[in-house]
Parts: C-alpha cells; structure tokens; sequence
C-alpha cells in the first residue's frame, strides 16, 4: 500500500481575534497541528468555544490565521471555492429557492447545462428520500430534510473535501442517527476526505476514522483517537463504549479545567 | 366638466382621461423612484463604502418634506408633467431606499458564505443572495412609496399642473361642488388602493418563500 496523500497539512496554526462583546483580544487556536490524509473521515472533537468552528473556518477559507501555516494540496488556503463543500449547522439553505433549486445551486454556478443538472438533482434527492419534494420551500421542511438537501446541495457540487460545522446538532435525536448512517453511507460511496465538527462524543466516534480531541479555550490538539472498528459502528458494542469512556474523559477534564 | 347637469350628463368625458393622466404620472414618478431606490439601497446595505458616500446626503434630504420641493419642481421644469414626476420620485424614492438597505444589510452572512462555498462569484453575489434575501423589505418600501406617490401626485395636481384627478378636486372645490369633490376624493382613494392592491400580487407571488418563515 501506498503512503497515503496529505491533503490538509497544518503547522502551529493560531487565530485570535478581537472580542467587542468581551472587549479583548480571545485567542481561539493556539498551537495547533493536523495531518488530514486523503480520503480520510476526521471528526474535530471539543467542548464548546474551543474553536473547533474556527478552524473549520480557516479551512474553507473564510478566516485567515494568525500564525503558522495551513496548506491544502501543499499551497496555501485559497478563499472560499467549490472544491471545499460545507455543510453548515443552521443549514444555510436559500429560502428564496424550492428543493431542487437548491440542489442545482451549484451546478448552475459552474455552468452545466439545463438538462444535466435535471438529471443530478433527481438523482441525489432520489439517493436521500427526498423524491416528491422537489418544488417545496425549505421553511416547509423538517430539520432533518433540511439538513439532507444541504447535504446533498454540496455533494451535488462534488467537492474533493466536505467540511461539516455540527450539521446535526440542531435535529432531534432519532433524526440525527438516521442522517449519521446515511453520511457513511454516501461517504463509503463516494470517498471524499471529511472534516467534521462535533461537541457529540458518540457522534465523533462512530463517523471518525480518527477523532482529535480538542483542549478548551485555546484550542490545541489534545488527543488524537485511531477508531479502528469496523463499519457501520454498533454504539451500543462494548468496543464502543471503551472508546467513549476514554473520549469522554479527556473532554471531561477540559470541562472540569476550565471550570476551575 | 361643470356644465349644467341633465338627467343625461352623468358623465362628463372627464374622468378616464384623468385617472390616466394621474395613473401615469404616479407610474413614471413610481417606476423612477423604484429603479434608483433598490439598487441605490441595495448597494448601501451591502457596501460600506457606498454607504459612507452616499447614505449622509441621503439623510440629509431626508428631512425635507416632500410638499417644500413643489416650488422648486416647478421652477426647474415648469408647469407641466414632468414637476409632477420629479415631485413624487423624489417622495417615493426614500422608503424605498431606506428599507432596501435595511433588507441588504439584514443577510445572514452565513447565506454569502454558503454562496461563495457554492461556487458564486464575489462580483455576483449582490444579484445572487443580497437581491433576494432584501425582497421582502424591498416590498415594504415599494408598498410605502406608492402611498407616498398618491400623494403627492394630488398636491402636484392641485397646484402646479394640469389636468388629473387632482386637478378635478381643486377645480371642484372653487366651483363648490361638493358632489365632484367627493367624487374626485373617491376615486383618488379607489386608485390608490387598486396599485397597493396590484403591489401586494406581485408580492405574494415573489415572496411565496418567505409566507410562514
């Protein structure tokens, strides 16, 4: 087997930046380094304000750091592009635009022709469901719909990275593990890299290949976890759980820190 | 118009020509107005540096009410139509702008991030998400400035042009027939209900997204 390519390379990597509503200076990374290999599945893994979201960010392109490098393909972040999907927590459809509009979004910006975006967006709404719900108003969806039109919005889009910011934080819980199957599903069929933010211990270990542990405020890297089962995951298996005993922990004690 | 009334003078040869000729002049004024006014707004809302260019003179007119520029209308362009036009675009133009830049201002930034994400040019994105996303603000401007249209089409009317609905209603008024005041005021009313109503079609079938949010 070959060495695996290096898709997102990051050294040292800080951002801070000034708070009006704190009025001062918060440093939301520090020290912060990553590998993210090709094809790989990575859940960011952190208690809440860590800047987990601020690195997911820098990547897109829509913050720049302060300090130390991130490359991607060995250059330099360029601004926000369709190489890099994301698919945000709030959802962030246009709510001007029916289903299927949305889903054809970026098809339409990269110019393809009339009839073979047709032909994608039945497709994908097709591959998650959503067949029959091509000319309703995202407001007329569930959290759920929602959050799979966004999905495949960007997996329309064929982004070689998929960036999610806690896309299923804002869905009930039965919702949430159905969509989390159907992410590894499309991921398994599909095999682009991921980055995926997540406050959810369970969530992190059953979608990551390797999940990195975030410290608090500063964000560094505290762990790294190699989840070496296979899939689709049983959360309620005893391998599991040892994984999320030790996950839990380490988050833990980052609670517990800054608390103190 | 005033001549003697008989069993069959009910109707003058009047009327239509005047709806038209205050119907037009509100929608030449109206369509001004609307076409500076969005994309005006839109560029305030969305860029800080039209903003600081042009939103203080803005503010500045604002001020001034819009019966104190009939003077000046009249004596830049003389009595005639387009007074009245100059008159109620400059009324209608300031709800317009004002509440397009509130709805330019008011995108979510995460809808730009999306955009961009997506493969939107930054150069398109005002037309792309800023457009849209301001639409319902848009029509409430839209919706205020044909009010202030109507207005000021009858204060144009009554002093410094002629001819039109307004024109009637003075003319009434120094003839002392209340009978055609009431009438002129009626009609004046049943119009301007008629364009809101016109509006608010239009409204409801571009802004179908957003009834319920």
């Amino acid at each position: 087997m070959t060495e695996p390519t290096i898709r997102i390379a990051c050294r040292n990597l800080s951002k801070s930046y000034f708070d009006l509503a704190e009025g001062k200076e918060i440093v939301a990374i520090t020290n912060f380094s990553l590998d993210i290999y090709d094809r790989e599945f990575v859940t960011v893994l952190g208690p809440s304000g860590c800047g987990k979201t601020t690195f997911l960010n820098i990547v897109a392109g829509f913050e720049q750091p302060s300090g130390g490098s991130i490359t991607l393909d060995g250059r330099p972040i360029p601004g926000p592009g369709p190489d890099r999907g994301i698919v945000f927590q709030e959802y962030a459809l246009f709510p001007w635009l029916t289903v299927e509009q949305n889903v054809a979004y970026g098809l339409l910006e990269r110019g393809l022709p009339k009839e073979a975006v047709r032909k994608q967006v039945a497709h994908w709404l097709q591959l998650v469901g959503l067949s029959g719900f091509e000319r309703r108003y995202p407001h007329e969806l569930s959290g759920g719909m929602r959050q799979r039109v966004a999905l495949i919005r960007v997996l329309a889009n064929d982004p070689s990275i998929l960036l999610m910011d806690e896309p299923f934080a804002a869905v009930d819980a039965q919702t949430r593990a159905v969509l989390q199957r159907e992410l590894e599903r499309l991921w398994s069929q599909t095999h682009k890299t991921v980055l995926f933010v997540t406050h959810s211990v369970e969530e992190a270990i059953f979608l990551g290949d390797r999940v990195v542990v975030m410290t608090a405020r500063p964000g560094r890297v505290k762990d790294i976890i190699l989840v070496d089962l296979p899939r689709p995951r049983d959360p309620t298996s005893n391998e599991f759980n040892a994984y999320r005993r030790h996950a839990t922990r380490l988050i833990e004690d980052e609670v517990k820190g800054e608390d103190a | 118009m005033f001549g003697e009334r008989t069993q069959f003078a009910w109707y003058s040869g009047t009327w239509f020509e005047y709806v038209y000729l205050s119907g037009r002049r509100v929608l030449a004024g109206f369509a001004i107005a609307a076409a500076v006014g969005v994309t005006l707004g839109l560029l305030i809302g969305w860029s800080s540096l039209v903003r600081d260019l042009v939103d203080p003179t803005v503010q500045l007119l604002r001020p001034i009410p819009m019966t104190a520029w009939l003077p000046f209308a009249t004596f830049l362009f003389g009595i005639q139509d387009t007074a009245a036009v100059f008159l109620i675009a400059m009324g209608a133009f300031f709800p317009i702008v004002v509440n397009s830049a509130a709805g330019a201002e008011r995108t979510p930034r995460v809808l730009i991030r999306a955009a961009l994400m997506l493969g939107t040019k930054p150069n398109k994105l005002l037309y792309r998400v800023v457009l849209p996303s301001a639409l319902p603000s848009i029509f409430t401007g839209l919706r205020l400035g044909m009010g202030i249209a109507w207005v000021l089409v009858i204060v144009s009317e009554m002093l410094a042009v002629r001819g039109g609905l307004g024109y009637a209603l003075w003319s009434a008024y120094q003839f002392i027939r209340m009978d055609l005041i009431i009438a002129s005021m009626i009609s004046v009313g049943a119009l301007g209900f008629l364009f809101d109503l016109l509006l608010q079609a239009i409204a409801h079938r571009l802004l179908r997204w957003s009834q319920g949010i």
